[in-house]
């Protein structure tokens, strides 16, 4: 059965929800777990800092690094505005140069980063921006729906809807359809990629994004992830003028990683990320799906 | 990065404030930086290199990266994707992309400026044929 949560304000609280709901189940598994962040990008630092102490403490990656394996916000160097329709030229080739850059300098950094346990088959943003992923030169997918929703900016629509999700399709299709993220030829059973396509729509003058994942792990990955996506979606907002939407993560099988952080670690951190979201702020108010 | 009034990313880790779009990587590594220097410098003029890289390249001034927080060692922190790209950069200078196998680098050595300039240093000394077996061309 699907397990939809609540809608939240924050990557923290949405991850944290998340967490507190598989632990609530027998095995700290289930099927289609899906969590909505209402403005994505926002989160609360002392939940990511409770993770992130975890992460060094059990030699696993800190969020940062998970999250820029979505999208390397390290190598962005935000021009600190947004396109727009009306803009002068010059201003738009310098905010097409800061994604120009982004771009080459990840490229450059690709024959390395294929080097790293887990990133033989290639890298999430490789595949986004370089697809299939492993070396330079190959199909901009990123660039390509910034042009065309610049293009949709341009003659003033504010829905489209940049559907359908193909998992099976080639990024080669013309026709653009969200982020493909998982190949045709991809015959893992487990590890890379686990996300596997980004749908973004467009609607009433909101970008919105979905990342569907094959598996989620909650304590090694999600949060992360779901920071990256954030990071990914402003980005595209910023580069085409649209409004933040909301980000939804459906993880088809979401895990609590019980198995691999023994010794009730998984109810420690959950307890300790909750003390440390409810010392920050007020809760949250979660609103119905 | 929108306008979005309700955003407010939280970069926490690092500083990373909004720059103009950097120089391309090739003309802000061949002018200060030559094979021939690197080989022969210490570890800690290694990491005055990578910083220099890093104000070439615009991803940083003097001063922001005076104003990072420290690591473990007491050099500047900086992101893991942020250290990739400078041993990439010199991995260009010296015309060997992998110049590491990322697979045997402890995480540590990838968090601090100071991190990847020990990396670099054991990398650029170790005996020929380590190297040639351990970076693929």
């Amino acid at each position: 059965m699907s397990h939809s949560l609540p809608s939240v304000a924050t990557v923290s609280e949405a991850w944290l929800l998340g967490l507190e709901h598989l632990g609530g189940l027998p095995s700290g598994r289930c099927v289609h777990l899906v969590t909505t962040v209402t403005e994505p990008g926002r989160e609360v630092s002392a939940v990511r800092d409770v993770l992130d102490d975890l992460a060094g403490g059990e030699s696993i990656q800190s969020m940062r690094t998970v999250a820029e394996t979505i999208f390397p916000a390290s190598l962005y160097a935000d021009p600190g505005f947004a396109w727009s329709a009306s803009m002068p030229a010059e201003k738009e080739a310098v905010l097409d140069e800061a994604a120009a850059t982004l771009y080459v300098a990840y490229e450059d950094a690709l024959p390395l980063l294929l080097t790293a346990d887990g990133n033989h088959r290639g890298t999430y943003f490789a595949r986004m921006i370089t697809w299939p992923g492993k070396e330079a030169g190959g199909i901009n997918q990123l660039a390509a729906r910034i042009q065309k929703l610049r293009t949709e900016h341009r003659s003033g629509k504010a829905t489209y809807n940049l559907l359908d999700i193909d998992v099976a399709s080639d990024a080669t299709d013309t026709d653009l359809r969200g982020i493909q993220i998982y190949a045709a030829s991809d015959r893992r059973v487990r590890g890379f990629p686990c996300l596997t396509h980004i749908d973004l729509t467009l609607f009433q003058g909101r970008l919105h994004a979905v990342a569907v994942y094959r598996h989620q792990y909650f304590i090694e990955k999600a949060y992360g992830n779901m920071l990256g996506l954030s990071w990914l979606l402003d980005f595209l907002c910023q580069q085409t003028g649209f409004s933040l939407g909301e980000l939804v993560v459906h993880a088809t099988l979401a895990d609590d990683e019980r198995s691999t952080f023994r010794g009730g670690k998984v109810a420690t951190l959950a307890r300790t990320a909750r003390a440390a979201l409810d010392a920050t702020e007020p809760p949250a108010e979660a609103s119905a799906p | 990065m929108s306008e979005n009034p309700t955003i407010d990313v939280v970069l926490s880790n690092v500083a990373s404030p909004a720059l103009a779009p950097p120089a391309a990587a090739a003309s802000a590594v061949g002018a200060p930086l030559m094979a021939a220097s690197l080989q022969a410098h210490s570890v800690a003029q290694l990491e005055k290199d990578l910083a220099s890289l890093l104000v070439a390249a615009r991803r940083y001034s003097p001063d922001q990266i005076d104003a990072l927080p420290c690591g473990n060692d007491g050099t500047p922190r900086i992101a893991s994707m942020m250290a990739v790209w400078l041993i990439s950069q010199i991995g260009k200078v010296l015309g060997k992309p992998k110049l590491v196998n990322l697979s045997k680098v402890k995480r540590e050595e990838l968090r601090s400026l100071g991190g990847v300039a020990a990396l670099l240093h054991r990398t650029l000394h170790q005996p020929a044929t380590t190297t040639a077996s351990a970076v693929s061309p």
